[in-house]
């Protein structure tokens, strides 16, 4: 059975994304077996690691609207979430070279979300390496790493999000647009419900979740909660790292957060 | 200060340079390219310092830098074309 946590932190996104870290760390390290993770913010954007708050995001229109900005440690573009957005985290032990990891990553793992919406009557597919579209409009975009022992892919689903909120928040570089024929990142994107009127974020929840051990090879799902040792090594990642404004706004490596590094080794070891 | 943004196959790398008498004084790699491991992208920023900007010399650097990495939808000469854009722009 393929282990399931909808533990979330809503209304603390920084938290909400240490768990996110915490998992793959503590799967790597073989306090956890593979699991997969659904989970939502009330309103955040999440910025990859690679990029500076201020050239993706509309900070004072953010703030205005009380939408946090956060920093994740994968690769990738800025995502706008809501309690209309479902996310979805798979952290596996790693195993292997890792251009056939990544190979895996986004040839069969990718699989899972793709399938999740093909049983709920959608054409989806992916797009562009590592996009998933319906009808052409993206509903979902995934990042993945191979870190800590650990391989780990996730994405962010709209479902039924504020996408005008979205288009005010983020800032979509014109290359962007131009190369993908748009004039608005509203008209590249899109909601599962827009094409799908009724459908809901609980059963995109369950499809994601069936699906992903179907991919995997497992019998079923095992919805659990979080152990101590993945609440610890979150609470170490959320206070000395995720809360932190180098991380959030000032694009600082990982390598940086000593503290974080070092007591999640302790946890670890111990 | 010079900003350049290349859009790769996958990804949107945006450099940006500092580059006094022909010579990468600071360099800032930023977009939402994916690239493993992640930090090498800070290795790669630390190894422009003091580089000539030359399309040679910014080669070998983003070579050695990222040497090893696996990159995902974009490629060295993606890096190379947007710091040696930006570089000529600051």
């Amino acid at each position: 059975m393929l282990r399931v946590l909808l533990y979330e932190t809503p209304d603390d996104p920084h938290m909400n994304l240490a768990f996110e870290e915490a998992l793959p760390r503590a799967v790597g390290c073989g306090l956890s077996p593979a699991t997969l993770r659904l989970w939502r913010n009330r309103r955040a954007v999440v910025i990859g690691y690679f990029q500076r708050a201020e050239e993706e995001v509309n900070l004072e229109e953010a703030e205005r609207l009380g939408v946090a900005v956060v920093r994740r440690f994968t690769g990738g573009g800025a995502a706008y979430h809501d309690l209309g957005n479902i996310n979805y985290a798979i952290s596996l032990p790693a195993k292997g070279q890792v251009g056939e990891t990544v190979n895996f990553i986004f040839s069969e793992l990718i699989r899972a979300p793709v399938e999740a919406l093909r049983s709920l009557g959608l054409e989806a597919s992916v797009q562009n390496v590592n996009d998933i579209v319906v009808e052409n409009r993206k509903v979902s975009g995934t990042a993945a790493t191979i870190s800590w022992r650990a391989t780990f892919f996730h994405g962010a689903m709209l479902v039924s999000a504020d996408l005008s909120a979205l288009a005010s928040v983020l800032k979509v570089p014109l290359k962007k647009l131009i190369d993908k024929g748009v004039s608005s990142v509203k008209y590249r994107v899109t909601n599962i419900s827009s094409i799908r009127p009724g459908i809901t974020v609980n059963q995109v929840a369950e499809a994601l979740a069936s699906s992903f051990a179907r991919v995997l090879g497992y019998d079923g799902v095992k919805y659990d909660v979080p152990t101590s040792e993945e609440l610890e090594i979150a609470e170490t990642l959320y206070y000395h790292k995720y809360r932190e404004r180098a991380w959030n706004l000032e694009r600082t490596p990982h390598r940086d957060f000593r503290e974080a590094e070092e007591e999640v080794k302790r946890i670890c070891r111990a | 200060m010079g900003t350049c943004e290349v859009k790769a196959r996958k990804g949107l790398i945006r450099a940006t340079v500092d580059a006094k008498g022909g010579v990468i004084e600071r360099a800032l790699i930023t977009g939402d390219f994916m690239l493993l491991p992640e930090d090498k992208v800070f290795d790669l920023e630390r190894a422009l310092l003091k580089v000539r900007l030359s399309r040679d010399d910014v080669e070998r650097a983003v070579r050695e830098a990222l040497g090893g990495s696996t990159l995902i939808g974009c490629s060295y000469g993606d890096f190379v074309d947007a710091i040696m854009c930006a570089g000529e722009g600051s």
